[in-house]
């Protein structure tokens, strides 16, 4: 108990962390509609601060990757997106239509079995896929509800307030600089996983939560430490 | 310097490629011509003939277009295309298509500037490329706008500003360029002040070293904005933003929810706005992946301004930026990304990409500056020749079927096709009169003027009592092109059923309760290129209908 302690409170780090989970409308939205989510959701978050900024322990680790994949389970039990292997009646329309186009301009280049059965079978899927894919890397998903690009069908609902927004930037950015090879893999197997996962979960794109706090904790570090190290400056001389 | 023949054959092959993905059936895809293009191949034509526009107006300082103002460069120079090929598709996008080929060998020559090693010109050729196959660039370059000569000045200027920090003669040179940009596009005026106040307190301590030089940059920069103070009382200069902004009491009253009801509530909507509107330019998902979202003019089907896999160099070009931020190229290209969106992020439209060209050539650069990184990871070079080949291989292939095949097909309604076909029928019936709906196409009239070379006096005889002496003042007269035995206007149902002529307009425009009720005889269709019906054409027959008036 004593070492859990140390480990949430023990730094002032740890400290900020805790205020970023708690002081965002997404996180109350998530224990409001599933409460063991939301308690889910938080601990991941807080194992995934521990570990990419402070601790590399094999421990915390495998723990991360462990809620990571129950919470994908589950998110894919509740909101998996079946539309990627059932085409609606305007992707058949769509569909007809441009086997038309092509055939018409690209001939045997289109008409042949090969790319007869990619366009037939895999480019509609494909495209969704990316769909889901780029819809979770919109930066305005998570600050703006959206806006100003809301989506159809989608229940758009405020994330982070935008008073976050310049950390979260910071944080990007320094990540991008120390490109860290464990915290890159983790983002993209995140935003693999997430791709199956359809955009209208009422949870939003919870997978991303942790990794979204995660850059927002980073910012504010980052921009306090450089904020006390000009003060201190200024004091010395 | 020793001339690298290896470098010089590749970036031969560069433009090459650039030409033809810019020439290639320019005149045909895009297929018809929007409303900005047939007013500036009128008003080239026009200034060609007579030395006035359209509406009479002897070298206008802004072109009108109805209630809209366009920056008069581009049309200028389209002068020159229309006297050499005529009044054609490809004169009126020629400017355009050279202004983005000019644009590849403007980038190579900066980026070979900014590489310490000139015997390895990698990141040169490779920033080439990018401009040359990026789906922004290609499909800006093939329609004749503003916003493709735009970029191209405004990265010019850039380049001797870089140029000017070693040679600060030039600076002058970049100073009047800069000026120049402000006469092509909307956007550039914003961005250029912008990027000149960054650039010069970047770099505050070489510009100053010779304070003469920077006096007279700054002179020739007032002299090019000249013009603009012309106008400046007249409302014309500020039509568009006002136009497209959201400043106004009446957008935040309809769109800004609770805000309407605390204090400081207009400040933070606009704030608001703001902010999501600037953000949006750097989401990945609208730079990789959704089109943008404008008329369907503005975009290709499946395809956004870069292509999916660039996002990987994307962010390794960051990372690039970021390591090497001290240098000065590095800076101006940052300031670049963060001024770039400043313009655009002020109107209403989410993610105008033909606003914020100068921030896609940014990002196109950081591209480079990541693939250059990712290629530089593999020793064999013929490892990198054909990981590079596959990439650009399959990036044309992508672009090939979005733009080439889909836009062509299902974006045909968007440029005007059906009314150029029309224009095929009408041809063959030169003793009808014709009645062409404009309600959905107002540049219907322009766009037969331009193609039958209308006499520009006459155009200009119908044209100027509406806005006499009031050119850069009105808004929204009431224009009719009467051309030949074509009148492009809204259809007046109680006088035209009245008259001996053919009516034209689309579905919406005469309903199957009107054919019955008017006593219309179906003549013949148009269809758009993916076969459906876009326009109907029918003889009215006032013996039957207005007898009874008689």
């Amino acid at each position: 108990m004593r070492s859990l302690r140390k480990i949430v409170f023990g730094r002032r780090e740890k400290f900020i962390n805790l205020l970023v989970l708690v002081l965002n409308p997404w996180w109350w939205i998530i224990i409001q509609r599933n409460p063991w989510m939301g308690i889910l959701v938080f601990i991941l978050s807080l194992s995934v601060f521990l570990y990419f900024w402070q601790t590399k322990s094999k421990k915390l680790l495998f723990s991360l990757l462990t809620l990571t994949l129950i919470l994908f389970f589950i998110a894919v039990r509740d909101a998996f997106d079946e539309s990627l292997f059932r085409n609606s009646a305007l992707n058949i329309q769509q569909y007809n239509k441009r086997h038309e186009f092509y055939a018409k301009d690209l001939g045997k280049i289109y008409t042949n079995k090969f790319s007869l059965t990619y366009f037939k079978e895999y480019s509609f899927p494909l495209i969704k896929l990316q769909s889901n894919l780029f819809a979770n890397l919109d930066p305005n998903l998570y600050f703006f509800a959206s806006h100003p690009r809301e989506r159809l069908g989608v229940e758009e609902f405020k994330k982070y307030s935008p008073i976050f927004l310049p950390f979260f930037l910071i944080g990007v950015l320094y990540s991008i600089y120390i490109l860290s090879p464990n915290l890159f893999i983790y983002s993209i197997s995140i935003l693999l996983l997430s791709s199956i996962i359809s955009s209208k979960y009422n949870l939003g794109p919870i997978l991303f939560f942790p990794l979204i706090s995660y850059m927002i904790t980073i910012g504010f570090i980052l921009t306090g430490r450089y904020l006390v190290g000009r003060l201190r400056k200024r004091y010395e001389s | 310097m020793k001339v690298n023949w290896k470098y010089i054959l590749i970036l031969i092959a560069i433009i090459t490629v650039s030409a033809i993905l810019r020439f290639y059936q320019v005149d045909n895809i895009p297929p018809g011509l929007t409303i900005d293009e047939s007013s500036q191949g009128y008003n080239a034509f026009s200034l060609l003939k007579t030395g006035k526009d359209r509406y009479g107006q002897p070298f206008p300082i802004l072109f009108r277009l109805f209630d809209s103002i366009q920056v008069p460069l581009y049309t200028y120079l389209t002068v020159i295309p229309v006297y050499l090929f005529g009044n054609s598709i490809f004169s009126v996008r020629f400017v355009s298509a050279l202004s983005g080929v000019i644009l590849i060998g403007i980038t190579y020559l900066l980026f070979i500037n900014f590489e310490k090693n000139r015997k390895n010109h990698s990141l040169a050729i490779i920033s080439a490329l990018m401009v040359a196959i990026s789906p922004w660039a290609v499909f800006y370059s093939r329609i004749s706008t503003e916003a493709s000569l735009g970029v191209t000045l405004f990265v010019l200027s850039i380049m001797f500003f870089y140029f000017s920090l070693k040679h600060r003669r030039l600076f002058p040179a970049a100073t009047f360029i800069l000026g120049l940009s402000t006469h092509a596009y909307y956007s550039e005026r914003i961005l250029s002040a912008l990027f000149l106040i960054g650039f010069i307190w970047l770099f505050r301590k070489t510009i100053f070293l010779q304070r003469r030089i920077f006096i007279l940059g700054i002179a020739l920069l007032i002299i090019t904005q000249m013009p603009h103070l012309w106008v400046a009382n007249s409302g014309a200069f500020t039509r568009r933003i006002v136009q497209v902004n959201y400043f106004s009491e009446q957008f935040f009253q309809e769109n800004s929810g609770n805000l309407r009801y605390i204090p400081f509530g207009r400040s933070l909507f606009i704030t608001r706005e703001f902010a999501s509107q600037y953000l949006a330019y750097f989401s990945p998902k609208n730079l990789f992946f959704d089109p943008d979202p404008q008329q369907g003019a503005r975009s290709m089907p499946d395809l956004s301004v870069f292509y999916s896999w660039m996002i990987i160099p994307f962010i390794l070009g960051l990372r690039s930026l970021i390591v090497k931020r001290s240098l000065p190229f590095v800076r101006i290209m940052i300031l670049l990304l963060v001024i770039g969106p400043f313009s655009a992020s002020l109107t209403r439209d989410p993610f105008a990409t033909i606003r914020v060209l100068g921030f896609l050539w940014g990002i196109t650069s950081i591209i480079a500056f990541g693939l250059n990184y990712l290629l530089s990871i593999f020793s064999s070079f013929r490892l990198k020749l054909l990981i590079f080949t596959v990439v650009v291989l399959l990036s044309l292939v992508q672009l090939y079927l979005a733009y080439f095949v889909l836009l062509k097909y299902e974006r045909s309604d968007n440029y005007g096709y059906s009314y150029l076909e029309l224009l095929k029928q009408i041809d063959q019936m030169k003793n009808q009169h014709f009645v062409v709906d404009s309600s959905r196409e107002p540049a219907v009239g322009i766009m037969y003027a331009f193609f039958k070379k209308y006499d520009p006096n006459k155009l200009q005889n119908d044209l100027k009592p509406l806005v006499a002496g009031r050119y850069y003042s009105t808004s929204d007269p009431k224009e009719v092109y009467i051309v030949d035995n074509i009148e492009a206007r809204p259809i007046i149902w109680r006088e035209d059923i009245c008259k001996d002529q053919v009516l034209v307009g689309d579905l919406l425009a005469i309903s199957d309760g009107q054919v019955k009720e008017h006593y219309l005889r179906f003549l013949f269709d148009v269809k758009d290129m993916a076969g459906n019906v876009a326009l109907r054409a029918y003889a009215t027959d006032p013996g039957k209908k207005c007898n009874w008036q008689k």
